[in-house]
């Protein structure tokens, strides 16, 4: 009887293998297929018609390395910032109680909100040499707006929230107890930190610095009206992306556009690799 | 920046179809063609997933069916920021006279962005009628594309296409602290001024040639003319992307000593309140906008006639005087005279021809390595 109804299903044998894959799967397949593989796709196949020295040339003329320099660089930098500052946001916005926590909480989240060239216009206003604060560098020289600083503060205002968002539910979960464990065992404030509550907190910071560089990487819209855009000075890879399209050069700049996304895979596989590195504390 | 920009489809073939699908769905009121296009600039991108694989179908569903002689007749008109202020009062005025021609209303969709963007929009499937672009470099580029058939410039009244003018002006801070009169002072070493980059605005690169020509066109050398411009370009603290923005840094964020700017755009201005000092240099580039039907199109849409009815409308005194009124130095010979007073002779007028065309200028100097990629490399070098 069961081998009888075994034989039966056999011609219907491609209809159950497709029954057998759920819903849920192949719409999670399509949609990673067509608003992220499609697009990769599209972008590789733009580029294989040059072929490879050309690809080289255009990849690698000077102010495009530059930029190159100058984008990683300067996110790099923003990363770590919001790295460092991101996680002390977190812990305080976890363990103290101050009026107008709510309100800080809550407005954390407004860089991913609020239009980029929104923020690079405000950023250019406040940080110019007359703005609120560009006005106490300038007298020492100090240029923000229209200069790598401005790259930089912009990049780390719109990736501002990765950090702090990634870190913050982890470290609810951490027990004050097991802090206060730590100190009556004798351990200092540092050794506390350093032995027990950050390594549970460190796989959420490396996503989150990961998370922001990313960003801080794409950034445009900001960046774009807060640097001067000036080759070798601080113009950034995307804004040279969109120089090469107006310019009518699909060909430049799909060549730069592969090789931030070439160089941003590796990073993140990079960063992947740490997390898991980071992850050997979890039980 | 005071206008929307237009979506950039990148639909390819496949987008006019969705469009006039849509259009139809939504029975064709401005306002909703208007969202319509949003909405679609949303879908351009499974559009363009349709596309890849459908190749190209092109739309044979478009509703021009002309023979018909519809009560109402759509016509899209793309042309950059600046002009909206002209084509408002314009638009009107050639509604009601093609109402009383031929009784049939004109209904006008009407997109303004930055010239560059306009020509990409068009180009990857925005149905426009007629372009009205900053620069004739733009219009090539859809000819380029094949949407345009070569010798539009001819079929105007002028016979090149252009339907107003504009020149390059130094617009200075009050009281002009720094005494700058001319090109020259802009490469002076206690002068630093803001011009949007050629490499992202088609309309910085009047400023840019300009620049250059002051030298070229007065008996230098090109080898004289590329160090000048290097000199000048070497003090300019800030290259905004755009004309718009350059403005900005320049009133907003306090940025230089000078602006290169447009005769029509202090003009507009000034209008609007903000009097600027500048001065008007007399070696001079004549900043020549152009305007073209969208051939294939309109022969698409059924909107040929009408189409080319406003083309020409532009260039009658009525309409040559609004565009007078916003600034642009108009091409019709009376109301330049009429308006004479308002936009100073200039004594030394090249145009790009100088330089030997737009494909010329395209490929020499701005092209990847070419001559300005060679001036910015000098200057970091420095």
């Amino acid at each position: 009887m069961t081998l009888a109804a075994a034989d039966l299903r056999g011609p219907n044998q491609p209809k159950n293998v497709l029954a057998k894959i759920s819903i849920p799967w192949i719409v999670v397949f399509a949609h990673l297929f067509i608003i992220l593989l499609f697009p990769l796709l599209a972008l590789l196949l733009q580029a294989i018609v040059l072929n490879p020295a050309q690809f080289w040339a255009l990849a690698t003329t000077p102010i495009a390395l530059s930029t190159y320099n100058i984008t990683f660089g300067t996110a790099t930098v923003a990363a770590i910032v919001n790295m460092l500052a991101g996680t002390l946001t977190a812990w305080v916005l976890v363990r103290y109680q101050f009026p107008g926590k709510r309100f800080l909480d809550g407005i954390i989240d407004l860089p991913f909100a609020l239009p980029t060239a929104v923020a690079g216009i405000t950023l250019a206003t406040i940080y110019n040499q007359s703005g609120w604060i560009g006005q106490f560098f300038a007298p020492f020289g100090i240029q923000i707006a229209f200069s790598r600083v401005g790259v930089a503060i912009a990049m780390i205002f719109v990736s501002l929230p990765f950090v702090v968002r990634t870190v913050q539910p982890v470290l609810q979960e951490v027990e004050p107890t097991i802090e206060e464990a730590a100190w009556s065992l004798g351990a200092s404030r540092f050794q506390t930190f350093w032995k027990v509550i950050l390594p549970p907190i460190i796989p959420a910071i490396l996503t989150g610095t990961a998370q922001a560089f990313a960003r801080a990487v794409g950034e445009f819209g900001s960046v774009v009206l807060v640097a001067a855009n000036v080759p070798f000075q601080d113009l950034i890879a995307p804004v040279l992306v969109f120089q090469r399209l107006e310019g009518a050069d699909i060909p430049g700049a799909t060549v730069i556009g592969l090789v931030l996304l070439l160089i941003s895979l590796v990073l993140l596989l990079i960063i992947n690799l740490l997390q898991a590195w980071g992850r050997r504390y979890d039980v | 920046m005071t206008s929307p920009r237009k979506p950039q489809g990148q639909g390819g073939q496949s987008q006019p179809s969705i469009l006039s699908q849509l259009r139809r769905g939504l029975g064709s009121k401005a306002v909703s063609r208007r969202s319509a296009l949003l909405f679609v600039a949303g879908l351009s991108l499974s559009g363009a997933i349709a596309g890849c694989g459908g190749g190209g179908n092109q739309a044979t569903t478009g509703e021009g069916n002309q023979a018909a002689a519809p009560e109402t007749i759509d016509i899209t008109l793309v042309s950059y920021a600046v002009t909206e202020a002209a084509y408002s009062k314009i638009i009107p005025l050639f509604v009601e006279k093609w109402k009383e021609e031929t009784g049939q209303t004109v209904r006008f969709d009407q997109s303004y962005g930055g010239s560059g963007s306009q020509t990409r929009a068009v180009i990857d499937g925005l149905e426009a009628d007629v372009v009205a672009l900053a620069l004739a470099a733009d219009t090539l580029q859809i000819q380029d594309a094949g949407l345009i058939e070569p010798g539009w410039e001819s079929e105007t009244p002028t016979g090149d296409g252009i339907v107003h003018k504009s020149v390059g002006v130094i617009v200075t801070r009050d009281g002009n602290p720094k005494n700058i009169q001319d090109w020259a002072d802009l490469a002076r070493d206690d002068v630093t001024f803001v011009t949007a980059n050629p490499k992202t605005s088609g309309g910085a690169r009047w400023n840019y040639l300009a620049l250059w020509g002051s030298i070229s066109e007065t008996g230098g050398t090109d080898e004289a003319a590329q160090e000048f411009v290097t000199q000048a370009f070497a003090n300019v603290p800030v290259l905004p992307k755009d004309a718009r923005e350059a403005t900005d840094v320049f009133f907003t964020q306090n940025q230089g000593d000078a602006l290169i700017n447009y005769e029509n755009e202090v003009i507009l201005a000034a209008q609007q309140g903000n009097t600027l000092p500048y001065v008007i240099p007399q070696d001079n580039i004549s900043i020549d906008n152009p305007v073209a039907v969208v051939d294939s199109y309109v022969d698409q849409r059924g909107t040929r006639e009408v189409a080319e009815a406003f083309v020409a409308f532009l260039f009658t005194p009525e309409a040559q005087r609004e565009f007078a009124k916003v600034g642009f130095r108009p091409v019709e010979e009376s109301v330049a005279e009429e308006f004479a007073d308002d936009f100073p002779e200039v004594s030394n007028l090249f145009t790009v021809d100088a330089f030997g065309g737009w494909g010329e200028i395209r490929s020499q100097h701005f092209a990847d390595g070419g001559i300005f990629d060679q001036i910015q490399t000098a200057i970091a070098r420095r």
